[in-house]
């Protein structure tokens, strides 16, 4: 059996990512409940204060990794034709490219 | 197939007569609940962004979650997250030789599969 070249990073950064999003997930969750935050202005305040923005911003980064590095295995695992392999891999990394510069705002913001 | 021993594979196979077992279902809940959630991502980005972009946003995005096609598809949302993290975890888990013996991998996916669906139905309760 001959290794795919890059699986084995794309193992790791599948499970690296996995884990620092189940943290923050917690550590999201865990603010959030103590917060509180009700309200336009509170929740802004809480959502873009620097000890949410930053984990976040990780969190992005390890979020839309882990969404190529599936929605890539799914695509190898079911389309074999290799156009339409490449075509589709084309797709959705497009796809999640655009999604990712929707954040950008976010990232700005004041 | 047992039963077959001519040496002549079957030549088609009856979905309805393949056996599953759970830790089948629970692996193929997991790749559709991480499919499902990237599909969702652009809209959960873009309600984050509305959400942050003034009040009225803000009260848009509250009045599209307190309506019942939002409750619907933030069960649907929940679910996934709770299957595809639950099911994350007992691989993570797996990784590192825990629980891989078959008898323990089989409850952990009968585990995972039902808590993830409770979950569920509890977040559906809570939204309503």
């Amino acid at each position: 059996m001959k290794a795919i070249p890059g699986a084995l990073s794309a193992w790791l950064v599948q499970r690296l990512s996995a884990l620092y999003m189940l943290l923050f997930t917690f550590y999201a969750l865990g603010a959030w409940l103590l917060a509180r935050p009700t309200g336009y202005d509170a929740w802004r305040a809480w959502a873009l204060a620097p000890p949410m923005r930053l984990p976040g911003l990780l969190f992005s980064a390890a979020l839309f990794a882990h969404a190529w590095v599936g929605l890539r295995d799914v695509l190898l695992d079911y389309v074999h034709p290799v156009p339409l392999r490449l075509g589709a891999l084309g797709l959705v990394a497009a796809a999640l490219a655009l999604t990712a510069f929707g954040l950008a705002p976010l990232l700005f913001a004041p | 197939m047992a039963g077959h021993g001519n040496g002549r594979r079957p030549r088609f196979l009856n979905l309805f007569r393949l056996r599953f077992p759970v830790g089948a279902v629970c692996s193929f809940a997991h790749r559709v609940s991480g499919v499902v959630l990237a599909l969702f991502l652009p809209v959960t980005i873009g309600l984050l962004r509305r959400s942050l972009d003034g009040s009225s946003g803000y009260d848009a995005v509250a009045g599209m979650m307190s309506s019942v096609a939002g409750k619907l598809l933030a069960t649907l949302f929940l679910w996934a997250l709770a299957h595809h993290t639950l099911a994350g975890v007992r691989h993570l888990l797996m990784d590192v030789e825990l629980g891989s013996s078959l008898g323990a991998a089989r409850r952990s996916a009968w585990s995972v599969s039902v808590l993830g669906a409770a979950l569920a139905v509890l977040a559906f309760g809570a939204l309503w």
